[in-house]
């Protein structure tokens, strides 16, 4: 086929249609026209198929694009889910799946982060254009700054599911914001066959501990009585809160935690620095091994597995170590007992729990009520059972032990022990203002160091306490 | 022979007019540039070198200049990391940080850390270096080599935990050599002793880096001729008189330079604090960077951490600005 013969200001023609977009490639000398003639040339190719189609042909075809797309939209309502990562996030994953069969119209979209990096990602998740429609989070005070924040929405009646203790955990102003999903008690882990051999038995009173620690330190001298490994400062968080429970007054406590006492009285109860002379009455009559901050947790949890301490306070998820790592079922756990003369309530529990909220912006996504759904499908007593099988965790749901026939005796008396607590005690960390907790977590570090006294660490806390207060209320 | 004029000429007709007469009578050809309106070509022409340098500029504008701007404004807002509430606070942030005493350990930490970096990494390094570039045999100077730079290639969270498990109280090696040697360890432990948590963490540190300081000198003792150290060999100068003498003063700009790195790095110290004491026990091993971290990300107090960032900037700037005006005196 013969070329056909081109005058110089005819622009070049590429082979495959691109027009004068081609054209310097072809020829250089040609100016440079850059993008219109083929937009041009898609815009009449496009009136072209126009033109030539059936008007009534288009018309169907855009009616069954659209209800194809609401169709798809509708089959893949996705429900964002933030969780921490490890093994409970794999149990959120096929927990998710299994939701999904239920409700054919929802599709599950886990995200997952592990524990420090959860803390930050989480703050900035719920301010994002994209927020999760649930999200993990911890109870009490960081709970409520979701819901002062407006992150957080009332979830409704929980009741068929959850003791009201356990709701009191994610309530506030009347109102429920979140539900504990998993609920960690503490207890003073003991060894059985330690405490048999020697005829020894667990302390009804604070001063029965001590009597303890002395009697075990004669019987083996190279026996540590309790294991504290405070490396991070909440171990020692965990018998500080407990102590502050019996021996400050419940509404100073709760004055103090709400920052809503007078700025002079603000933890100038001298219940605060008794609690801390506690633990150092406890090291003094020496219950604790030496090198308490260089020691980690996990290390003290391996060392009473081990049989080098004859007790540690540890939280229901240390059970799985002590049974994987020596002593198989050999321990028994206690609360840790009262003060003589306490006047405050005894018998105090201390839990940690953990549970999930949800956005505001589920009602703008139309998700909310997915997002309450999977909270009521994780909390029926199968799916509680079926989280503690696969993480060993101690789920809030007491009914879960009826799924539960392999679990431990151990394992079983801490979940019905904590799901029926009556004196729930949390970690200061999780009821304080962030910024006093951290005063008074790291002043613990040098408590047992030696380093201030408690007084000193008393007054380090109210003068933070006095003036997160003054940030709070603003400009007199 | 044709010749391209050095000049160009993009005043129009008139300039390019006497150009071509010129070249008519000087003989040579001329080509000036065109003058004709600016088309296509001589718009790319003047473009193309600043639409090269946008994307460089681009990103430093977003990654650099926005941040750093952003951080410098917002040191003077009290915000929390949730909350869109900001409140303009003027100074306040950097009032509150003077009078604030684990800021105080923080500095103090940080100055002891640029000091005992540049000491111990630079005169250890500079040994070692000198050891690998005419110490050793070059087959044992490759064995070195890999031992002394191992622990750079380690990954710092891989390497905090190692050290946490020789320092065990318990079960740590570190324990064990010390009684082995007849000597009590702390019985606080390594880094449960805020007396010494500190220093044991520049410890580590250096084991660490020491690899790179003495990678960097020994490139730089690699620059220096050979014929320098066999003059001065022949004039009788030993390894000592040579290393002092010769090695020293022609490594000047690397030393310079290498001091600098580390002083910058000391002073930024974080990933070492973090996996090993989160600043603990109690404020003892605080450093400004791992308080920057704790205020913005942990306490939520944003303005407060941006303040933390632009004094550690400032002292970053400032010494990087000492050196090079010490390295020009000194040239």
């Amino acid at each position: 086929m013969k070329a056909k013969q081109r005058s110089g200001d005819e622009p070049a023609q590429h082979p495959f249609g691109f027009g004068a977009l081609a054209t310097r490639e072809m020829n250089p000398t040609a100016p440079p026209v850059i993008g219109r003639p083929f937009a041009k040339k898609a815009k009449e190719s496009a009136w072209k198929i126009v033109r030539l189609s059936n008007p009534k042909l288009l018309l169907a075809a855009f009616a069954v694009s659209a209800f194809i797309s609401g169709e798809s939209a509708r089959a893949t309502m996705a429900l964002q889910v933030w969780a921490l990562s490890g093994p409970t996030a794999e149990y959120f994953a096929s927990a998710l799946k299994r939701f999904e069969k239920q409700n054919p119209g929802v599709v599950g979209k886990l995200s997952t982060y592990p524990n420090e990096q959860y803390k930050t990602a989480i703050q900035v998740g719920v301010r994002s254009a994209d927020p999760p429609d649930v999200y993990q989070n911890w109870a009490f005070e960081r709970a409520d700054r979701m819901v002062r924040d407006g992150f957080a929405i009332d979830i409704g009646d929980f009741s068929k599911e959850l003791s009201a203790t356990a709701l009191s955990e994610y309530s506030f102003n009347g109102h429920l914001y979140g539900v504990p999903f998993d609920r960690h008690g503490k207890y003073m882990w003991y060894n059985v066959k330690f405490f048999q051999a020697h005829h020894l038995s667990p302390p009804k009173t604070f001063g029965e501990l001590l009597a303890l620690c002395r009697q075990i330190r004669a019987i083996d001298p190279q026996m540590i009585p309790i294991g504290l490994g405070a490396s991070e400062p909440w171990t020692i968080d965990s018998y500080i809160s407990v102590f502050n429970q019996k021996l400050v007054p419940g509404d100073v406590r709760k004055a103090d935690s709400d920052l809503t006492a007078p700025a002079d009285k603000l933890f100038t109860d001298p219940g605060y620095v008794a609690a801390l002379q506690k633990v150092l009455d406890m090291q003094a009559a020496g219950c604790f091994n030496d090198s308490i901050t260089a020691l980690t947790p996990e290390a003290t949890r391996s060392m009473f597995a081990a049989g080098r301490c004859a007790m540690t306070l540890c939280g229901t998820w240390c059970l799985e170590v002590f049974d994987t790592e020596g002593l198989k079922g050999g321990y028994q756990g206690f609360h840790l007992p009262d003060f003589e003369g306490q006047k405050e309530p005894g018998d105090a529990h201390l839990v940690i729990a953990d549970g999930f909220q949800v956005h505001p912006f589920t009602e703008k996504r139309g998700t909310r009520d997915a997002a309450i759904a999977f909270l009521k499908f994780i909390l029926s007593p199968q799916e509680q059972a079926e989280f503690a099988k696969e993480t060993m965790c101690l789920p809030s749901v007491a009914a879960a032990a009826d799924y539960l026939p392999d679990a431990s005796a151990a394992f079983l008396w801490a979940l019905k022990d904590t799901a029926n607590a009556k004196v729930v005690v949390a970690h200061l960390d999780t009821t304080l203002d962030r910024a006093v907790s951290d005063t008074y977590l790291r002043g613990y570090q040098d408590l047992v160091n030696h380093v201030k006294t408690p007084e000193q660490i008393m007054k380090e806390v109210h003068d933070e306490a006095v003036e997160i207060q003054q940030q709070r209320r603003g400009p007199q | 022979m044709t010749k391209r004029s050095r000049f160009s000429s993009r005043d129009g007709d008139r300039n390019s007019l006497q150009l071509s007469l010129h070249s008519k009578v000087s003989g040579v050809e001329v080509y000036p540039l065109p003058t004709q309106p600016l088309n296509g070509h001589r718009l790319e022409a003047i473009l193309l070198p600043y639409l090269l340098v946008i994307p460089a500029l681009v990103f430093l504008a977003v990654f650099m200049a926005y941040p750093l701007i952003e951080t410098v404004t917002k040191s003077f807002f009290a915000y929390d990391i949730t909350s869109p509430i900001q409140t303009f606070i003027g100074f306040s942030n950097y009032a509150e940080l003077s009078r604030d005493p684990v800021f105080h350990i923080a500095a103090k930490n940080a100055v002891l850390f640029v000091i005992f970096s540049v000491l111990v990494q630079i005169s250890i390094g500079t040994v070692l270096a000198a050891l690998l570039d005419r110490g050793v045999r070059p087959r044992a100077s490759l064995i070195f080599r890999t031992i002394i730079f191992a622990p750079l290639v380690l990954s710092i969270i891989a390497v905090g935990l190692l050290w946490q498990l020789i320092l065990d109280p318990l079960v740590g090696l570190a324990n064990a050599i010390v009684k082995a040697i007849g000597l009590h360890p702390p019985p606080l432990g390594w880094l449960g002793d805020p007396s010494i948590a500190i220093y044991v963490i520049m410890g580590i540190s250096f084991w660490q880096y020491i690899g790179f300081v003495t990678l960097l000198l020994l490139a730089g003792m690699q620059q220096i001729p050979e014929d320098l150290y066999e003059a001065a060999t022949l004039d009788g100068a030993g390894p000592l008189t040579c290393f002092c003498h010769l090695t020293i003063p022609l490594l000047r700009n690397t030393l310079i330079i290498t001091t600098l790195l580390t002083m910058i790095g000391a002073l930024r110290v974080f990933d070492f604090v973090y996996v090993l004491t989160r600043g603990g026990p109690g404020d003892a091993t605080e450093v400004p960077a791992m308080m920057i971290y704790r205020e913005a990300f942990f306490l939520g107090r944003m303005g407060y951490a941006n303040a933390i960032s632009v004094l550690l900037l400032i002292a970053t700037v400032g010494l990087g600005f000492m050196q090079i005006r010490f390295s020009r005196r000194l040239s």
